[in-house]
């Protein structure tokens, strides 16, 4: 692994710069922010169908994850940070 | 997770609950795992779903290797027929609205601690939608207020008498939107042959609060455990022939403070 200096371990070391170096807040660099109202389906629009895999291996589909009065169905940004 | 400890009450009303993140199965399984997580986390590789739902975080370079393939997070509330009633994003990634919260603007009773408090022609029920929040927690202050028999109380906007008005004490680190308050109704005051907003049904006041997420207040808010947050009620009712003299009722809040949950996947 990281033993011996090589060129992996080097490149490994610039990523963590790198990612201790990402501000938290306040991104100068990026784009504007588009209006985040107007992305996405709206209200009163259906939205589409999907089929993912769960965290239990199992896949599902929009339709089967919709209760008998619907779904609260969220978008986040990771489960790993 | 605040979202699990709704889930019952949610399922019960027959709303099922789903999340979606780019992250793979083996994260989330073991994020479901730590927080006890039994609602469907759903690995979206690519995040070809959320690309193809429109809300792709397209301002996160591709070189930023943590951050890029994340969507601007968010709630869609969808009916039987997976069509939209609701959603709910935030404009700061930092800020996220509660799921009480939620619950409440859609008109749900949640199940937290309330505050009766009675008062002259009105009686009064408050609570904040949640005990616990973290520095970006999007949360509301709710009062539900119940008019007695015969009572009008004003709506906002109304001139010539007190319109109802629920002001929140600015304080450092948590900001305030103006308040929500329902449809009034039209009142003929025959007498006068005068209409006039009112309410008379119980109605419900919601003033949304955002504990500020920016590196200075998470330093800030870095040992405080709790807050009060301190308002007042302003209102004037009325019945079919006498107006009732202005009242001011004060208002408080008290929610616990945690700081923003950094644990990550151990490898």
């Amino acid at each position: 692994m990281c033993g011996s200096f090589n060129s992996s371990c080097v490149v490994a070391a610039a990523l963590l710069v790198s990612c201790l170096a990402i501000p938290t807040h306040g991104q100068s660099t990026s784009p504007a922010l588009p209006d985040i109202q107007k992305l996405g389906p709206q209200v009163g629009e259906r939205v589409p169908d999907f089929t993912l895999v769960d965290q239990g291996g199992r896949s599902r589909t929009l339709r089967s994850l919709l209760g008998a009065r619907g779904l609260m169905l969220l978008f986040f940004r990771s489960a790993d940070w | 997770m605040e979202l699990q400890g709704r889930l019952d009450s949610l399922n019960r009303q027959g709303i099922a609950v789903a999340a979606v993140s780019y992250d793979s199965v083996s994260v989330l399984a073991d994020f479901a795992m730590r927080r006890g997580i039994t609602f469907p986390l759903l690995s979206d590789p690519g995040s070809l779903t959320i690309k193809r739902y429109g809300i792709f975080n397209t301002t996160i370079p591709g070189s930023n290797q943590q951050s890029y393939g994340v969507p601007f997070p968010g709630t869609f509330m969808l009916n039987e027929r997976a069509v939209v009633t609701s959603r709910f994003f935030e404009p700061a990634y930092q800020e996220r609205n509660t799921v009480a919260s939620i619950l409440v603007k859609l008109g749900n009773q949640i199940d937290v601690a309330a505050t009766k408090i009675s008062s002259p022609q009105i009686e009064i029920t408050s609570f904040a939608t949640d005990s616990i929040v973290a520095p970006g927690s999007h949360f509301s202050v709710v009062l539900d207020v119940r008019p007695g028999q015969g009572i009008h109380v004003y709506a906002p906007g109304v001139t010539g008498y007190k319109p109802i008005e629920l002001a929140v004490e600015p304080q450092k680190w948590v900001m305030v939107t103006p308040a929500v308050y329902p449809r009034p109704e039209d009142y003929h005051f025959k007498p006068l042959d005068e209409h006039v907003k009112v309410f008379q049904q119980p109605f419900r006041i919601v003033q949304d609060v955002v504990l500020d997420a920016s590196p200075d207040a998470q330093d800030g808010l870095k040992n405080v455990t709790a807050l009060t947050l301190k308002g007042t009620l302003k209102y004037q009712a009325c019945d079919e022939r006498v107006c009732f003299s202005p009242q001011s009722v004060p208002l408080a809040w008290r929610v616990n403070v945690r700081q923003l949950d950094r644990e990550r996947v151990k490898r």
